[in-house]
């Protein structure tokens, strides 16, 4: 069960104070769990609107996204996951997914693009000794190794296992109200991270401070493959 | 036991008391295929030497003779040509003790002034062409059959063309290879 984007939106309007017609505390509940938040819904705030609220929510998903996906082997990598195109040995690495969408982070498995069998790495000099006198070997063997711009690789064909996040997808989510990309634990890190960004000339500069310190707490924690941590009461 | 399940399991063996996390000997595959034409020879070179095992590598080659001389095959061992035998499909009055191997060429030329009544067969290198055997009939001076003899040897199995071909070797061969196998990838004697 995933959390919807209106939950993100409705916990960063509420605690900037952008939610309509939330005056009185009576109010208050009511216009919180409106679901889903729609502009008119969020336009008690002059300093910022719907939609900069929800840009915000995006800037702080790429930035756990990017973190995330430099990080390799991090179990959250699955959220983002995706593949290149197939690549014969001696091919340029692509910057983009077989989808065209751009590649963030590090490089995954690389596995037989027609088998599925994993890869692993080797120096250059045992693969190109292997290409270099293919008619002398029976056994096959599954050995890659990225060599400058390049892969090269034992194989006919092998695809990268990436991870991509593209902005307007992302956007065309919030806009649909689907549920968060990233896993449900880090709602609490992307709301902390929309808010660090609502900041304008010296308004909102304290709680943008509080909220930025549990954000990046967050951004090490992926980084260390370690438990997010929770925010402490204040 | 294909040659890849061949390969895989001398791996395996090589792995044993290490941790497979943190071996060096994971992903040897190319490391051992380039051990095994070694490894055959050694093997079969051991059994060899053991009179009750001979029997189980020996084979007979049908070779072609061009005027007394012909090529022997590449899985024939030089070392093994002293208990070889050779026989002549063509005449079946010649048998296996009228027929001597001469391993000098010297004496090989000069052998039928000695005893006339014998066949001799010599065996050179030849890096070029592969090793030729040379063969006089006990009816001959020199060499001069055109036509097929047949030299019964110990003989190292053939490495498969595949990596799914079954190796054509008794299991004996195939437990000694794979001790041999998994000893040289640990480096613990020589291939």
């Amino acid at each position: 069960m995933g959390v919807p984007y209106s939950d993100i939106v409705r916990n960063v309007a509420v605690r900037i104070n952008a939610l309509t017609n939330a005056t009185k505390p009576a109010e208050l509940e009511a216009a919180y769990t409106i679901s889903p938040l729609t502009a008119a819904d969020v336009q008690e705030s002059a300093v910022f609107s719907y939609t900069g609220i929800c840009d915000a929510i995006l800037q702080a998903e790429q930035k756990l996204a990017q973190t995330i996906a430099e990080t390799k082997d991090h179990a959250w990598r699955a959220k983002l996951i995706s593949q290149t195109d197939v690549l014969a040995s001696g091919d340029t690495l692509p910057s983009t997914d077989e989808n065209g969408l751009s590649i963030i982070g590090v490089y995954g498995s690389v596995f037989d693009a027609t088998d599925g069998t994993g890869l692993s790495e080797q120096p250059e000099e045992v693969i190109r000794r292997r290409l270099r006198t293919t008619a002398i070997w029976k056994i096959p063997v599954y050995h890659y190794s990225f060599f400058g711009d390049s892969i090269i690789h034992t194989r006919t064909n092998v695809r990268i296992e990436v991870c991509i996040w593209d902005y307007l997808n992302q956007q065309a989510a919030i806009q649909a109200n689907d549920d968060m990309l990233l896993p449900d634990v880090l709602e609490e890190a992307v709301i902390c991270g929309a808010i660090t960004m609502l900041v304008r000339d010296d308004e909102w500069l304290a709680q943008g401070s509080q909220y930025a310190t549990y954000f990046t707490d967050a951004l090490a924690a992926i980084r260390s493959n370690e438990p997010v941590p929770q925010r402490k009461a204040a | 036991m294909s040659y890849e399940e061949f390969v895989a399991t001398a791996l395996q063996m090589a792995l044993s008391g290490a941790d497979a996390s943190q071996s060096d000997l994971l992903n040897m595959e190319m490391t051992a295929e380039s051990l095994v034409s070694n490894v055959f020879r050694t093997v079969t070179l051991t059994i060899c030497a053991d009179p009750d095992k001979r029997s189980l590598l020996r084979r007979s080659h049908t070779i072609a003779l061009t005027s007394g001389v012909g090529t022997l095959p590449t899985t024939v061992l030089m070392e093994t040509l002293p208990g070889a035998v050779v026989l002549d499909p063509d005449d079946a009055t010649i048998t296996a003790d009228d027929m001597s191997f001469v391993s000098e060429y010297q004496d090989f030329v000069t052998a039928k002034g000695f005893e006339s009544r014998l066949g001799y067969w010599h065996v050179d290198a030849n890096t070029t062409t592969g090793n030729t055997i040379s063969y006089i009939r006990p009816s001959d001076t020199v060499p001069t059959k055109t036509g097929n003899i047949t030299l019964i040897t110990v003989t190292v199995p053939t490495i498969p063309a595949t990596s799914s071909t079954t190796l054509d070797a008794p299991q004996e061969f195939i437990n000694l290879a794979l001790a041999q196998l998994a000893n040289a990838l640990r480096m613990k004697e020589a291939a």
